[in-house]
């Protein structure tokens, strides 16, 4: 797995691409908390490069997302591609986290 | 020799062992991934395999073995129209009953973080069991019905003979358990009439199992003048793929395929017989490789 975070504006981008499971979760763990302990709520997960994950992904998604709406932002998917959307959909996860076509249009989702 | 209708003997079984902790889920996702579809899964089932197995997986690191380390060892075979998950390791047992259902409704601030894994490979199968057993060790066996098609079971064979030594088989439809023998005993019926050399003209197979891989084997051996192997020994004909897989390429071929469908070209990759059996996108330069 590889992660990439990027600014934009006040959101924060996080691309994490290849797989993500129980060993490679707590990396984007790390990620997320490091940008909710500066202050940066507005979170956008870019899974467009995310070809897989595991229950222990979506762990920390939910982690994050529940972490950025206490402190007034969010967390939000953007490009998520097939095999990563049936696991949201075995989830339930679609219905609460807000969900876009790629990172620009989940960025301007928050203006 | 005739086939049970309706039962499927799969004679291929495939075992690995995975030793350490969870640095080996992306290796156990690669087995699993390849032999759910040489055992006939198409791409949903493997992934139903891959995602349940991976978190079955994680689980066993993460609770039933103390120090995060341990030795697993994976197991799929094919059943009827199932394929079959099994994992065997020592390690700590656990009350399955006792794992809450998460709730999967209600907004975000409710829903469990945990919980998801063994609720996963529940939906993904269509039937999960735990054994516990302190002395021979834990075994958790999951099983599911492969999105197999409709024709399964049903083959049609049309010879054609183009030359005094080659044959064209058209086979069409669904080569499986039920069928493969049939196969195996056409060529051996063709053999007797002076045919060295066959190509499988499969454009119309929409369909192959590993039985079908054991059929294209054993013609393969028959041809080359050897025995074919007894298709109902498992472990045996299982040996003789790998065989025929690190066996040197001959200068002629003596049997080829015609125009694979991409489910089965995929099959015939994953299994290694790619290397072994030429493949040509023809009939024409199918016959110019084998005259």
């Amino acid at each position: 797995m590889e992660l990439n975070t990027t600014a934009k504006g006040d959101v924060r981008v996080v691309a994490v691409n290849g797989n993500l499971d129980a060993l490679t979760a707590p990396e984007l763990a790390d990620a997320l908390s490091t940008q909710l302990r500066q202050g940066n709520a507005k979170l956008v997960a870019d899974l467009t490069g995310l070809e897989y994950t595991s229950s222990a992904g979506l762990r920390v998604l939910l982690n994050a997302a529940k972490e950025a709406r206490s402190k007034g932002g969010d967390l939000r998917f953007a490009g998520v591609q097939t095999n990563v959307k049936k696991v949201l959909d075995l989830s339930g996860f679609m219905s609460i986290i807000k969900s876009f076509p790629d990172a620009d249009s989940a960025v301007a989702s928050y203006a | 020799m005739r086939a049970r209708a309706g039962v499927t003997r799969s004679p291929l079984r495939l075992t690995r062992t995975f030793e350490g902790s969870l640095e080996q889920l992306a290796l156990m996702r690669e087995f699993v991934v390849e032999t759910a579809q040489v055992l006939g899964g198409n791409q949903e089932d493997a992934f139903a395999c891959e995602l349940a197995t991976d978190e079955a997986a994680t689980n066993i690191f993460n609770h039933a073995f103390e120090t995060g380390q341990g030795r697993i060892t994976l197991t799929m075979w094919r059943q009827d129209a199932q394929v079959v998950t099994r994992l065997h390791y020592q390690g700590r047992s656990f009350d399955p009953s006792r794992i809450p259902e998460p709730s999967l409704t209600g907004p975000l601030e409710e829903r469990p973080a945990g919980g998801l894994g063994l609720y996963f490979m529940r939906q993904l199968m269509d039937q999960v069991d735990f054994e516990f057993d302190a002395v021979n060790g834990n075994v958790l066996t999951m099983r599911r019905i492969l999105n197999i098609p409709e024709r399964y079971g049903f083959m049609e064979l049309q010879i054609e003979r183009p030359s005094g030594n080659i044959a064209v088989i058209h086979v069409k439809g669904s080569v499986d358990g039920s069928n493969f023998k049939q196969l195996i005993e056409q060529v051996e019926t063709l053999i007797p009439q002076g045919v060295e050399r066959v190509a499988l003209e499969i454009s119309g197979c929409e369909y192959m199992s590993s039985s079908g891989l054991v059929a294209l084997n054993a013609i393969t051996k028959l041809l080359r003048g050897e025995r074919a192997p007894d298709p109902e020994n498992g472990w045996a004909v299982l040996k003789t793929l790998d065989d025929a897989r690190s066996a040197p390429a001959t200068a002629k071929p003596t049997l080829a395929l015609i125009n694979p469908t991409p489910r089965v070209d995929r099959v015939l990759d994953l299994a290694g017989l790619k290397n072994i059996i030429p493949t040509y996108s023809d009939t024409a330069s199918a016959l110019a490789a084998l005259g």
